[in-house]
């Protein structure tokens, strides 16, 4: 059951290419935006770069995640799963890894995208694509538990990104950390905290979802 | 017991009375006993028993609102019990809400194949009196509600499961795919299977009545 989660799961993400690609334009539209307020400062733009660009992926990360996990949790699937299916917490778990395998090479394109708009030496794009790889599973349980927030309380709109991002704050800030000294050990202090959030996402979401 | 009210949800709160008894008999494919169901801060269903005996099928009436949709998710282990218990064998179990339960990007066979992956295969007799075949490589999110539910329930009704739940199975079905249904519903409970079913639009001539009706009124 967690390999056909997790085959179905990249079969849709394949074939939802277009939910990448709009995540992308709102993610170039929003650093654009950023550049554009401060350009006429590129001093100031140049340090402040990876700090938004992670704030901004952060954001377009969950909003392109945003129904994933309703579809999963709100739908008949669901429940016939749960009454009929041998094994279906290994499906959710296995749709869960494809997402988060789903989302590593999105994750290197928006890197990319924050190295050019805001002229980050090549060091930076290293750093960056290193820091979001890392926390890739962390951001897609964040998803997940955003997601379950959602449910919870209902259509949030807008407030959605402003639910997430405080929680991706110790990993904005880990990961803006990064391009200042990326060193092995900083990897690996934030692989552990990333590791950390995910297991705290994936128990406080099965936590919300008890209360739906 | 998990009766949290749902935030920003102003809930009225109304009890509604649901007792019911049957006679009981040896080996039951399902058990209520003095079921107790909430939803929100509602207590829809109040100490409610019956059983299921093989080969009987039950048909749960009621208005909008008296709790029969509850009813089916709480026997098939999908919302909490407020009290009471419900004994039933996990594995004999088949369920069908008010959601098809398919993934509307992929095919029809796609989602059969992905219910096949998980153990759960639909019976080709039953495809095939249901007219799955013709549907087979349409994108679900094509089908008509009638067409939907029509794989929903090829997906459902599996002659290996002993016990179907199934929510309002007849909606959206033409009448002549409704009259096949009835007999798939009818060689289950031959074959010594038992279903319970909500409809507002039909039932089975053998079927047993339970309403669900608010204030406390029952009529089994």
């Amino acid at each position: 059951m967690f390999s056909a989660g997790l085959r179905l799961e990249l079969r849709l993400r394949l074939r939802g290419g277009l939910t990448a690609l709009g995540a992308l334009g709102f993610l170039a539209v929003a650093l654009t935006a950023v550049g554009l307020t401060l350009g006429q400062f590129p001093e100031r733009l140049r340090p402040a770069g990876p700090a938004i660009g992670w704030a901004m992926i952060v954001l377009a990360f969950v909003y392109a995640n945003a129904d994933w996990w309703l579809d999963q949790i709100q739908s008949g699937l669901n429940q016939r799963f749960r009454v009929m299916a041998a094994d279906a917490a290994g499906f959710v778990y296995g749709r869960a890894v494809g997402g988060w395998l789903a989302s590593l090479p999105w994750f290197l394109i928006a890197a990319w995208l924050v190295t050019l708009f805001y002229s980050q030496p090549t060091s930076a794009f290293s750093a960056l694509a290193a820091g979001l790889l890392i926390s890739a599973s962390a951001l897609t349980a964040l998803s997940a538990f955003v997601s379950a927030l959602r449910t919870l309380l209902g259509n949030v709109g807008v407030f959605l990104g402003a639910m997430a991002l405080p929680f991706a704050l110790p990993l904005v800030v880990l990961g803006v950390g990064l391009v200042d000294s990326f060193t092995l050990a900083s990897c690996a202090f934030m692989l552990g905290v990333s590791l950390l959030q995910t297991l705290v996402f994936i128990v406080a979401t099965r936590w919300v979802l008890s209360l739906v | 017991m998990r009766m949290l009210p749902r935030l920003g949800t102003v809930v009225e709160a109304f009890r509604v009375r649901q007792k019911a008894s049957m006679t009981h008999a040896s080996s039951p494919l399902l058990h209520a006993d003095r079921l107790s169901v909430a939803r929100g801060d509602a207590l829809l269903i109040e100490e409610l028993s019956f059983a299921l005996q093989p080969g009987e099928a039950l048909h749960v009436l009621g208005e909008n609102g008296a709790g029969k949709s509850t009813l089916l998710l709480a026997l098939a282990g999908l919302i909490p019990l407020a009290s009471g218990t419900v004994a039933v064998d996990r594995d004999a179990l088949a369920f069908l809400g008010h959601d098809n339960g398919l993934l509307p990007d992929l095919s029809v066979a796609e989602n059969m194949a992905l219910y096949a992956g998980s153990g759960v295969v639909a019976d080709p007799q039953t495809c095939e009196a249901l007219g799955i075949s013709k549907l087979s490589a349409k994108p679900a999110r094509t089908l008509s509600f009638g067409q939907a539910r029509r794989v929903a329930l090829a997906l459902t009704c599996l002659p290996e499961k002993a016990l179907w739940l199934l929510d309002e199975p007849f909606a959206g079905l033409d009448t002549q795919t409704a009259q096949t249904l009835e007999r798939v519903l009818a060689q289950h409970t031959a074959r010594r299977g038992a279903v319970v079913y909500t409809s507002h639009e039909r039932g089975l001539a053998q079927a047993r009545n339970l309403t669900l009706a608010p204030r406390g009124d029952e009529d089994v």
